[in-house]
């Protein structure tokens, strides 16, 4: 694998975090009636689908270089990208049962790609 | 029961129906976009037409609605929950494909992927075990 193409995995989950972050953070905002309070919450939901429609097109692009038992080991690290993304860019507290919960949920998911 | 504590156990359970619907109607939508790129494999040698074929079919679209069906749950889950929780909990999806994959399109689960599947059922319940702790905590 050409680092090259690591890259692009990773640019990939990192699209896929960062449009779930900015959803959420939609999602979080409090509907108001002003122009202002609606602003607030659209653009965030756009730039959040904006992220996930690169991501996707991303990802499909990846799928057609290589074989999918290949690429879906690398899905494996989205839990890991958003335990790191949400405790950084919306200060949700991870605790160890949560890290617990995300290795084994990794882990889980490379045997699964590993059966393939 | 009074009504109080009613309403505070069906606002608590809300999450957890959110994430399983959106999980079941993303297992839905992978069945049929599954189905409908099959039902339309024997286009392949002209790909454009055939990506616009697979299009055409009725499973892609049903696919399609499911998906979209997914996205309305997830809102409302990332609205109650933290995204944290609620990435990991709604991988769930993981153990239901596979299970549909067996029960719909006669796909096998080798061993080794029966135990991948277990391992994110455990990730997943060690998950919601750890927010149903910070519910009663709250």
């Amino acid at each position: 694998m050409t680092g090259w193409f690591l890259g692009l995995i990773i640019l990939s989950q990192t699209f896929m975090v960062g449009g779930q972050i900015f959803l959420k953070h939609a999602m979080n905002s409090t509907a108001g009636g002003s122009e202002a309070a609606r602003w607030k919450r659209a653009a965030p939901f756009a730039c959040g689908i904006g992220l996930l429609t690169l991501w996707f097109f991303l990802w499909l692009g990846l799928l057609s270089q290589v074989e999918l038992s290949y690429l879906y080991p690398f899905d494996a690290l989205g839990p890991l990208f958003m335990a790191f993304g949400a405790s950084v860019a919306l200060k949700e507290r991870m605790t160890p049962r949560l890290w617990c919960g995300v290795l084994l949920i990794v882990g889980g998911l490379l045997i699964v790609g590993a059966s393939q | 029961m009074n009504p109080i504590q009613s309403s505070a156990r069906v606002k608590s359970a809300l999450p957890y129906w959110g994430v399983i619907c959106c999980a079941l109607f993303v297992t839905a939508s992978e069945v049929l976009l599954k189905m409908g790129v099959d039902d339309t494999q024997d286009l392949h040698s002209a790909p454009s037409w055939a990506e616009f074929q697979g299009l055409v079919s009725g499973w892609i679209w049903a696919g399609i609605l499911c998906y979209i069906i997914s996205f309305v749950f997830w809102l409302k889950v990332l609205k109650i929950l933290p995204l944290n929780i609620a990435f990991n909990l709604v991988n769930i999806e993981h153990i239901f494909v596979p299970l549909a994959s067996y029960l719909f399109l006669g796909e096998m689960i080798s061993p080794m992927r029966a135990v991948g599947i277990a391992v994110v059922l455990l990730g997943v319940l060690v998950i919601a075990e750890s927010y149903c702790r910070v519910e009663e905590r709250a």
